[in-house]
């Protein structure tokens, strides 16, 4: 039995896994420096085995559950964002199917005196309504803080 | 005592049952915390990476096939997911290869109590020094129901190999450790 032999063993019989045979034994029992490594190897399962296992916090499955309520929200609402994004795109595309359908049939030839008057009448009501052009610029903000604050609260409110 | 029917609680999860997927969580929780509190020192990082693995077994759950126990499957993602938050705060360390150029760990003064709080100090900083792979097995080990065996299932590997690294581990934490 070398040194080189023992001492490749040291970690399976430290472990429990190899029990010495009476070779082995009598080289620990001969050789200080294999003894020494053994003793070592020894003292490091024991530490290793007493090593601090810390359980959960007390809330951790609350955590968790909530957190996988959140991802399956954002899930929702990114479908819900894709299929808002897909009905604006065919209704454009509707719109612009008829426009186009009108446009060839001559339809819109036809109309074209109809939108130089809506043309003219919606210069000369922006020319009224300039004066007090401050309080519509208010009015509008008003409206988009309140539609803010309700999407957030909408989107606080899922959670 | 009731058996508990790893199957029928996975086929309650995967209906959507949030409070069966809660139950897997109670019964998994603490056995997953102790593993990646052994992986990362810090114990609010500890915290989230438990709360990642159970979101990915969440996630996974619908193609969990059931060819592995399902502890086994969710060592495995406690392995992937320690390893996945040392790569992005560390520089890898290669599987087979210890950091050869760290000198052995320095003892400082010991005195009576405080020697305790030393040894377990020194031995978390020798166990930061191992490649991933040899801390996986050295957290996982000493734990209670985790034998050889379900090692060498979650890591895929053979029980011979696996017993091989974990000796290699623990002959370099001695080297470490050892007194200069």
């Amino acid at each position: 039995m070398t040194c080189k032999h023992a001492l490749d063993l040291v970690e399976p019989v430290a472990a429990g896994d190899l029990i010495a045979n009476s070779d082995l034994r009598a080289h620990f029992e001969t050789c200080p420096r294999c003894a020494g490594a053994l003793a070592s190897a020894r003292r490091l399962e024991a530490m290793l085995a007493s090593r601090e296992a810390p359980g959960a916090p007390a809330r951790f499955t609350a955590a968790v559950l909530q957190r996988i309520r959140r991802e399956r929200w954002r899930s929702e609402q990114q479908v819900d964002r894709l299929f808002n994004v897909a009905i604006a795109v065919a209704l454009l595309l509707i719109v612009g199917g008829i426009f186009a359908l009108m446009n060839l049939s001559g339809v819109l030839t036809g109309a074209a005196d109809t939108w130089t008057a809506v043309a003219t009448l919606s210069t000369q009501l922006a020319r009224d309504a300039a004066p007090a052009v401050d309080t519509y610029i208010a009015g509008v903000c008003l409206l988009i803080t309140a539609l803010g604050m309700w999407w957030w609260a909408e989107r606080t409110l899922s959670w | 005592m009731v058996e508990f029917d790893e199957g029928a609680l996975i086929e309650r999860c995967r209906a959507g049952d949030d409070s069966a997927f809660g139950e897997l969580v109670d019964r998994y929780k603490n056995l997953v915390y102790a593993m990646v509190s052994r992986m990362v020192s810090d114990r609010t990082q500890a915290d989230d990476l438990a709360q990642d693995v159970f979101l990915k077994v969440h996630r996974g759950l619908p193609y969990f096939r059931g060819d592995a126990r399902l502890s086994t499957w969710i060592y495995r993602i406690v392995a992937n997911v320690c390893s996945e938050a040392r790569a992005r705060h560390s520089p890898e360390v290669p599987i087979d290869g210890v950091r050869e150029d760290r000198p052995p760990i320095e003892r400082g003064a010991s005195d009576g109590a405080f020697a305790d709080m030393e040894l377990r100090d020194r031995l978390n900083k020798a166990l930061a020094q191992l490649p991933e792979h040899y801390r996986f097995l050295v957290a996982a080990h000493y734990l209670d129901g985790i034998q050889y065996e379900a090692l060498a299932e979650t890591l895929g590997v053979p029980l011979g190999t696996v017993k091989t690294h974990l000796y290699r581990a623990k002959r370099r934490l001695r080297e470490l450790l050892e007194p200069t």
